[in-house]
C-alpha cells in the first residue's frame, strides 16, 4: 500500500492541485535527497514533469511541473523564466515555497510575477519575452514548486528537453511526448542516461523519458559545451508549419528548402539599386574585382542593427527594406549582399552558422538548430562575405566563424559545408622592442598581428577614437608609461595584417638596487597562461588557440653597468605548445629573443596536468632576472 | 570632508549657467546650418566621434493640465564624426515610466540629415513600442542611412505627474555638447530650489549676467551652457552624474492663490517627523510589536545574553541566514515588517528594517540611517528631501560603541557597509534629532606570514599564514563561495603559481571572525640561482605590483571606496654555505599628505632573511592634481618590490 501511494503520489499532486496546495509536502524534506546527490549541487531537483502535446503540425502545448530544492541562493533554479513571444502563451502558476522540511512557506501571488521584454547586449528589437519569478526561500535550503505551460499556435522547431542543468543534480525528471500515431517526431538523444517506455492509446503515441538519481555537473573554464556533458532529449518536428508556410525538418536538405521558400525573392533590388550596381562594376573585369566593389560598397553604406522580429527570427527583411532604412540584422545584409550578386550574375547562397568560440551542435543526420548568424557564400570564387562587419577585407571572416560546419541555403535545398580557417602558419604575433635605459627610459616598439589575431587592433582601427585607441594601449600594456610620444595603429587593405608602432617614456623599467639594476625577462609581453587556479579538474581541457608569437626586445645595456648574470636559454615544449627563450648580448644591448607557439589541443584531467607543468616551467623561466652590476672601473 | 571642498566647488560654478528670460530657444528642428553640415572635425575636440551641436529642453509645470501636469520636451541634434559615433549614436532609445500610464511620451519626431543635404524623416511605423517591464517601457528607433557626416536629430515629449523634482538636466555628456538649453515655465505657486554642478567656464559672451548659485525664481527660467567639453566615465569613481554639469530642482513650497505658503521642502526635523508619521516606516520603529516580531522569529529573549554584542550578533546571522535580499535599494517605506518577514526577502532598506527594529526592542539604541549608494550619486546636504537617499542601514550602539550594520550579505561582518554605501556621509534619521554622520568604513587588511627556509635552488619550504578582515576578508569569501579556482590561488603572489599542501581556512563561514588560511609552501620557487648567486624577491600578496592609474591624466576627482592595508612579513633561514650580498635599502614612501604609504624593509636577524613590506591606503579622495603623484607611488612600488636580494655562495 505504501509503495502503491509512492509511486502514485506525484500523479496525484499533479492531477488533484488544488486539494494539495496548501499542504505540506514531507516528501520534500531535504533530509531525504541522497548525500551523493547533493555533492556539487547547488539545487536538487526533486522532481520535474514535462509534456510536449503535439497536437497538429501547426499547435502544440508544452507544459511542466517542477519542485526544486535550492541550496544556493544564486543557484540558476531559483530563477523561473518562462520565454514566450508573439507566436504563442505562456502561463507560469501554482507557485508554492517549502522549507526544508517541507513545510509550506508561502504561495506566490500572481503579481509577484513579472513579464521582461528578453535583453541582449546586441539586439535592438526582438519579439522574444519572458514570464519570470525570483524566489527566496529564506533559509536555505528550500524547495521551489511551480507549473508552467506554452501554448503554440504556429511550431518550427521544438525546445530540447534539458532534464541536468549546470551544477544542478535530478533525483526523478520524467519526459512525456504525445503525438498523434501519425505524425513523426524525430529524437536524438545525447549523453544518454534516460528509461524509455512507449505506449499507444487511441491513436496518441507516449512516448517517455526518465531520468533517476543523476549527480550533478560543474562546467568548466575551458571544457567541453553542454552538448558534450548533460543528458538531452533533442526533438524535431517532421513537417510544422509557420504563418503561411509549411516545411519538413525531415533532414537538412528540406530544412534548407524551407529556409530557402521563406525568404525567396527577398533579394530582389530596388530600382535605384539596380543602375547604381551595373555603374559601380562595369568597369572592372573579373568577379572578384566586382564582388570587392560590391561588398565595399555595402561596409561603407549598410550598418548592423539587429531587429530580430517574425518567423522565429528566420526571415529576413527585403531588399527594397534594408535600402530604404541602409540598416540590417545579419539576415537583411547578407539577403542584400546575395541580391547585389545576383544583379550582376554572380550566384551566392546564404549560409547559417553558429558564430561562437564553440562548435555548433551540428550532426549530419539529425535536424537541430543550433545556429545564431547568417552570412554568404559565393561558390564560383570559393568566397565567404560576413555583411555585418564594416570593415573586414573583403573574403575575410571572423575568427570564431572559421572553420565551422555550416549550412547552405541553396535553391536545391540545405548542403552541408565548412567554413575555411587560418592555418597557424598565417596566425602570427610579432613584436619587436626596443628599450633605451637612461634618465628617462625610451620605448620604442612594433607590435604586428596577423591571420585570424587581428580582431582587436582591426577594431581599435576602425571603430575607436584616437584618444580610445591611447587609452586602449595604456590599459593593456605591461610596462607602466609615463608619456605616449607617439601610436600609431594600422590594418592593411589586403588583410594580412594590422600593426601597432609607438613610442613611449616610461615611468620606470627594471629595479635598481644597490650597485645592481634588476630586469624581468621579458616584461612587455610576459606569458598569458597559467594554471594558477583550478589543478583538479574534472572534465576535458579544450583550446582552440592556434597560433605562434614571437617577441624580440632589445635593451641598451646602461653605461657604466656590465652583465653579472643573464638567464641561460631555455625550452619547453608539450603536445604542441612550444615555448623558447634566448638571451643574447648584441653590441651594447641584451637581445632577448622568445617564442610562444599555442596548438589547438584537447586534455584529460589528467593530461591536463602535464599542461599545469608546462605553463609553471615557462612561469619560472620568466619570473628570472637579468642582472645587471655597475662596472668597477 | 575633502568631497564637500568639491561640491562647493560646483556650486559656485554656477556662473557657468547664464540665466535669461527669452522664451525663444534658438533652436528649431529640422533646421541645421550649413557650416554644421560640413564640419569634419569638432576643432575644439578633434578626437570626438560625436559632438552634441544642441541638447535643448522645455519643461512645463501646469497643475491644471489633469492627469499630466508635467510637460518635459527634449531635442537632440547630433552631428556624426567618426564610424564609432554611428553605432553608439544611431540607434535611440527613450525610457519611460509605463507603469499605470504614469508617463507617456509623444510627439517623436526624428530626421537625418545627410551630408549632401538629403533630409530623411522617421516615420510613425519605424518607431517601436518595447514593455520592457511592468514598470518600464521603451520607445525605439533605429536612424536610417547614416554615414559618417550626417546629422541626426529627434524630439519628443514626455507627460508625467511628478511635481516634486520636475528637472533633473545634464549639461554635459561623454561626448561634447556645442550648446545645451533648459528653459522651464513653472507657476508663481510652485516655488523650488535649484540645485546646480559644474566646473566649467562659460563662454558665452552676450553681456547676460550670471546667476547666484541656488538661487529661487519663478516663471519662466533659461539656462545655457555652451562648449561644454566631453567628460568620460574611468575608474574610482562614484558615478558620473556626480560630476557632469547639472542642474535640479526641488520643490520648496507652495502657495495656491488665497490661501498660505504651504511649506514642502522643510529642514531635516521636518523630514524626519514626516518620515515617522508613515505607518511602514516610522511605525515600524514606535511601535514595540514590529521588533518584537523579529526578536520571536529570531528566537531571542531580550536580556537573556550576557552583551549586547551577543544578540546584536545572534540578530545578524538569523536575518542574513533567513532573508534574501533581492538586490534592491529602497528606504523602505512600503513593506512593514509583517510583510516583510512574509515574503523572507527584501529591499536593502527592508532587511536593514528588520535589524533596526529588533535591536531597540531588544533594548541597545538603534537608528535608522538613510544613505545614497555610491552609484546614486553624493548626498546634498544642504537640501533636505528623502528621494536622494536609495538605502537605509543601521547605526547601533552596542556594549557603548558605535557600530553600522548593514544586511544582505552573508560575507559582509558587523560593523561594515556594503561597499557601495560607502559614499561620504549618511541621515540619522532620529524622530527627535536628526543628524549627518560620517560613514567610517571599517579597516581592512591582509596579513602573510611566511616562515620556512630556502634551499639553494632558490626554493622555499615552510609555512605561510594569512588573515583578512573587514572588506578584504569579504572579497576571500566570496571567491571561497564561488568555488572558483579555489585553493591555491587565494594566496598565489602575482601569476606566478604556488603550491602549497596542508590548506586550513579558519572562519570560513564565520564572518564575525578573520578570515584565516594556512597551508605549507611546497618547493616554491622565489628566486633565480646561478652557480654562485642567488637572487631573491618573495612577494606573497598578489596585486602588489599592478598599477591601477595607468592614464595620462585625469580631469576629475579620485574617489575609493574604503581604506585598507596589505603587509607580509616573512622570515626565512638561508641555504647553508650562503651569504647575504646584498639586501635592498628599507624606504618609506608616501604622498605630501601622508594618506598612501609604502613601507619596505629588509634585514638579516640571527642568520635568518627578514622581510616586511607594506601598503597602507587611508585617504581615499584625490583631487584631480594628484592624479600623477598617486601613479608615480604606484610605479615606485613596483620598482621597488622587484628588487632582488642578492645571495652569494662562500662554500
Amino acid at each position: 500500500m505504501t509503495s502503491y501511494i509512492k509511486k502514485y503520489f506525484w500523479l496525484i499532486a499533479i492531477c488533484w492541485p488544488v486539494v494539495i496546495w496548501s499542504q505540506d509536502k514531507p516528501q520534500y524534506s531535504v533530509l531525504l535527497i541522497d548525500t551523493a546527490l547533493l555533492k556539487n549541487a547547488q539545487a536538487v531537483i526533486r522532481f520535474e514533469e514535462t509534456h510536449y502535446i503535439i497536437e497538429s503540425p501547426r499547435e502544440y502545448i508544452q507544459q511542466g511541473f517542477t519542485a526544486v530544492s535550492i541550496f544556493n541562493e544564486d543557484a540558476s533554479a531559483s530563477y523561473i523564466s518562462i520565454p514566450y513571444d508573439k507566436y504563442n502563451k505562456a502561463e507560469l502558476t501554482n507557485i508554492v515555497l517549502y522549507d526544508a522540511w517541507g513545510n509550506v512557506l508561502r504561495k506566490v501571488k500572481k503579481s509577484e510575477l513579472t513579464d521582461h521584454a528578453r535583453y541582449s547586449d546586441i539586439t535592438f528589437l526582438s519579439d522574444d519575452r519572458f514570464i519570470g519569478f525570483r524566489s527566496f526561500g529564506g533559509q536555505l535550503p528550500y524547495t521551489l514548486e511551480y507549473e508552467w505551460k506554452i501554448t503554440h499556435a504556429q511550431t518550427m522547431t521544438y525546445p530540447a528537453w534539458r532534464p541536468l542543468s549546470n551544477g544542478e543534480s535530478v533525483e526523478k525528471s520524467i519526459f512525456v511526448l504525445e503525438t498523434p500515431s501519425d505524425l513523426v517526431v524525430h529524437t536524438k538523444i545525447l549523453n544518454n542516461a534516460f528509461e524509455y517506455v512507449e505506449t499507444f492509446r487511441e491513436g496518441i503515441r507516449l512516448q517517455t523519458w526518465t531520468l533517476l538519481k543523476k549527480g550533478a555537473l560543474q562546467r568548466e573554464a575551458s571544457g567541453p559545451s553542454a552538448y558534450d556533458l548533460f543528458p538531452m532529449l533533442l526533438m524535431t518536428p517532421s513537417t510544422f508549419q509557420v504563418e503561411d508556410y509549411s516545411g519538413s525538418m525531415t533532414d537538412w536538405k528540406s530544412f534548407g528548402a524551407f529556409l530557402y521558400t521563406l525568404n525567396k525573392d527577398k533579394e530582389k533590388m530596388p530600382p535605384e539599386m539596380i543602375d547604381l550596381i551595373h555603374q559601380m562594376t562595369a568597369h572592372f573585369d573579373t568577379p572578384k574585382e566586382k564582388i570587392d566593389t560590391l561588398y565595399h560598397w555595402l561596409q561603407k553604406n549598410m550598418r548592423y542593427v539587429s531587429v530580430q522580429l517574425g518567423v522565429g527570427g528566420w526571415q529576413s527583411f527585403d531588399a527594397a527594406y534594408v535600402e530604404k532604412n541602409r540598416y540590417g540584422d545579419c539576415k537583411a545584409l547578407s539577403t542584400f549582399m546575395k541580391g547585389m550578386l545576383r544583379e550582376i550574375g554572380i550566384e551566392s547562397f546564404q549560409v547559417i552558422i553558429k558564430w561562437d568560440e564553440e562548435e555548433a551542435l551540428f550532426a549530419d543526420d539529425f535536424m537541430y538548430s543550433d545556429f545564431n548568424h547568417m552570412m554568404v557564400h559565393i561558390p564560383s570564387e570559393n568566397m565567404w562575405l560576413e555583411c555585418t562587419s564594416n570593415y573586414l577585407p573583403t573574403g575575410f571572416i571572423d575568427r570564431d566563424e572559421e572553420n565551422k560546419k555550416v549550412l547552405l541555403i541553396t535553391p536545391e535545398g540545405g548542403k552541408i559545408s565548412r567554413t575555411p580557417s587560418s592555418p597557424d602558419s598565417l596566425n602570427r604575433i610579432t613584436t619587436t622592442d626596443t628599450i633605451f635605459t637612461g634618465q628617462p627610459v625610451i620605448l620604442k616598439g612594433r607590435a604586428e598581428y596577423r591571420g585570424n589575431l587581428q580582431r582587436r587592433i582591426r577594431s581599435l582601427f576602425y571603430y575607436s577614437s584616437q584618444e580610445e585607441q591611447r587609452k586602449s594601449f595604456l590599459e593593456h600594456f605591461h610596462l607602466q608609461i609615463q608619456k605616449l610620444d607617439h601610436l600609431h595603429i594600422s590594418s592593411s587593405t589586403s588583410g594580412l595584417s594590422s600593426a601597432m608602432d609607438y613610442n613611449a617614456t616610461l615611468s620606470q623599467f627594471g629595479s635598481a638596487s644597490g650597485i645592481r639594476y634588476f630586469i624581468p625577462v621579458n616584461s612587455i609581453q610576459p606569458p598569458r597562461n597559467s594554471c594558477t587556479g583550478n589543478t583538479d579538474r574534472k572534465t576535458d581541457f579544450i583550446s582552440r588557440d592556434d597560433f605562434t608569437e614571437t617577441n624580440d626586445i632589445y635593451i641598451s645595456i646602461p653605461p657604466g653597468y656590465e652583465i653579472e648574470y643573464l638567464p641561460a636559454k631555455s625550452a619547453f615544449e608539450f603536445r604542441g605548445n612550444q615555448y623558447a627563450v634566448e638571451l643574447m648580448v648584441e653590441n651594447k644591448f641584451i637581445h632577448v629573443h622568445h617564442q610562444v607557439t599555442e596548438s589547438p589541443m584537447r586534455l584529460t584531467p589528467a593530461e591536463y596536468m602535464g599542461l599545469c607543468n608546462y605553463y609553471t616551467s615557462v612561469a619560472k623561466s620568466n619570473g628570472q632576472m637579468i642582472v645587471l652590476k655597475k662596472s668597477k672601473t | 570632508m575633502r568631497f564637500m571642498k568639491f561640491a562647493l566647488a560646483v556650486l559656485i560654478c554656477f556662473m557657468t549657467i547664464i540665466f535669461s528670460f527669452s522664451q525663444n530657444t534658438k533652436v528649431k528642428f529640422g533646421v541645421v546650418t550649413p557650416e554644421d553640415l560640413a564640419m569634419k572635425v569638432y576643432t575644439p575636440d578633434t578626437e570626438a566621434v560625436a559632438v552634441i551641436l544642441a541638447k535643448t529642453g522645455y519643461i512645463e509645470y501646469d497643475p491644471l493640465a489633469g492627469a499630466y501636469p508635467l510637460t518635459e520636451e527634449k531635442h537632440y541634434i547630433i552631428k556624426i564624426l567618426k564610424e564609432a559615433g554611428i553605432n553608439k549614436y544611431g540607434n535611440v532609445e527613450i525610457n519611460y515610466y509605463s507603469y499605470n500610464k504614469r508617463t507617456d511620451v509623444s510627439g517623436i519626431k526624428a530626421m537625418v540629415h545627410l551630408p549632401d543635404g538629403t533630409e530623411i524623416k522617421i516615420s510613425n511605423d519605424q518607431v517601436f513600442d518595447e514593455k520592457k517591464s511592468e514598470f518600464w517601457s521603451s520607445k525605439k528607433f533605429a536612424f536610417p542611412k547614416l554615414i559618417t557626416g550626417a546629422v541626426i536629430e529627434y524630439q519628443y515629449t514626455i507627460h508625467s505627474y511628478d511635481r516634486f523634482h520636475p528637472v533633473d538636466w545634464f549639461f554635459q555628456a561623454e561626448i561634447p555638447i556645442v550648446y545645451a538649453e533648459l528653459e522651464t515655465k513653472i507657476p508663481e505657486t510652485y516655488d523650488y530650489v535649484v540645485l546646480t554642478q559644474g566646473t566649467l567656464v562659460d563662454k558665452k559672451e552676450d553681456g547676460a549676467k550670471p546667476g547666484p548659485a541656488g538661487i529661487k525664481k519663478q516663471g519662466i527660467k533659461v539656462y545655457i551652457n555652451e562648449d561644454v567639453p566631453a567628460l568620460k566615465k574611468e575608474s574610482y569613481i562614484t558615478t558620473m552624474e556626480d560630476y557632469y554639469t547639472r542642474i535640479r530642482y526641488q520643490l520648496q513650497s507652495v502657495q495656491y492663490p488665497g490661501s498660505h505658503r504651504e511649506q514642502i521642502l522643510d529642514t531635516w526635523d521636518k523630514l524626519a517627523q514626516g518620515l515617522y508619521e508613515i505607518p511602514e516606516w516610522g511605525g515600524q520603529f514606535k511601535n514595540k510589536r514590529p521588533g518584537e516580531l523579529v526578536l520571536k522569529a529570531a528566537n531571542i529573549t531580550p536580556g537573556t545574553d550576557t552583551s549586547q554584542m551577543e544578540t546584536a550578533q545572534k540578530l545578524y546571522d538569523y536575518i542574513n541566514q533567513n532573508f534574501q535580499w533581492n538586490g534592491k535599494y529602497n528606504i523602505s517605506t512600503q513593506k512593514d515588517i509583517v510583510a516583510i518577514l512574509k515574503a523572507m526577502s527584501g529591499s536593502s532598506g527592508d532587511l536593514n528594517k528588520l535589524m533596526c527594529a529588533a535591536l531597540q526592542q531588544s533594548g541597545i539604541v538603534a537608528k535608522p540611517v538613510l544613505i545614497s549608494t555610491r552609484d546614486h550619486g553624493k548626498p546634498l546636504e544642504l537640501y533636505p528631501f528623502t528621494d536622494q537617499f536609495n538605502h537605509m542601514a543601521v547605526l547601533a550602539t552596542i556594549d557603548e560603541k558605535d557600530y553600522w550594520l548593514d544586511m544582505g550579505d552573508k560575507n559582509l561582518p558587523l560593523g561594515a557597509l556594503r561597499k557601495n554605501a560607502l559614499n561620504t556621509r549618511g541621515w540619522i534619521a532620529d524622530e527627535k534629532n536628526p543628524s549627518w554622520t560620517d560613514i567610517v568604513p571599517v579597516n581592512s587588511k591582509s596579513v602573510f606570514v611566511i616562515k620556512g627556509s630556502l634551499d639553494e635552488n632558490g626554493n622555499l619550504n615552510g609555512a605561510i599564514e594569512t588573515r583578512f578582515t573587514g572588506y578584504h576578508a569579504m572579497d576571500k569569501r566570496n571567491m571561497l563561495d564561488e568555488k572558483k579556482e579555489f585553493g591555491d590561488h587565494l594566496m598565489v603572489s602575482g601569476s606566478s603559481p604556488i603550491k602549497v599542501s596542508g590548506l586550513e581556512i579558519i572562519h570560513a563561514n564565520d564572518v564575525s571572525q578573520p578570515l584565516q588560511i594556512k597551508a605549507n609552501v611546497v618547493d616554491q620557487s622565489i628566486g633565480t640561482a646561478t652557480p654562485d648567486k642567488i637572487y631573491l624577491n618573495p612577494i606573497f600578496p598578489e596585486g602588489l605590483d599592478e598599477i591601477p592609474f595607468r592614464l595620462e591624466k585625469r580631469t576629475y576627482p579620485i574617489e575609493m571606496n574604503y581604506p585598507s592595508e596589505v603587509s607580509m612579513m616573512l622570515n626565512v633561514a638561508l641555504p647553508e654555505g650562503y651569504t647575504i650580498e646584498s639586501l635592498p635599502s628599507p624606504i618609506r614612501f608616501a604622498n605630501s599628505t601622508g594618506g598612501i604609504h609604502v613601507i619596505y624593509d629588509a634585514a638579516l636577524v640571527a642568520d635568518k632573511l627578514n622581510i616586511t613590506i607594506k601598503y597602507v591606503v587611508k585617504q581615499t579622495y584625490f583631487e584631480p592634481e594628484e592624479y600623477t603623484t598617486l601613479k608615480s607611488i604606484f610605479n615606485k612600488r613596483k620598482e621597488k618590490f622587484n628588487e632582488q636580494i642578492v645571495l652569494t655562495k662562500t662554500k
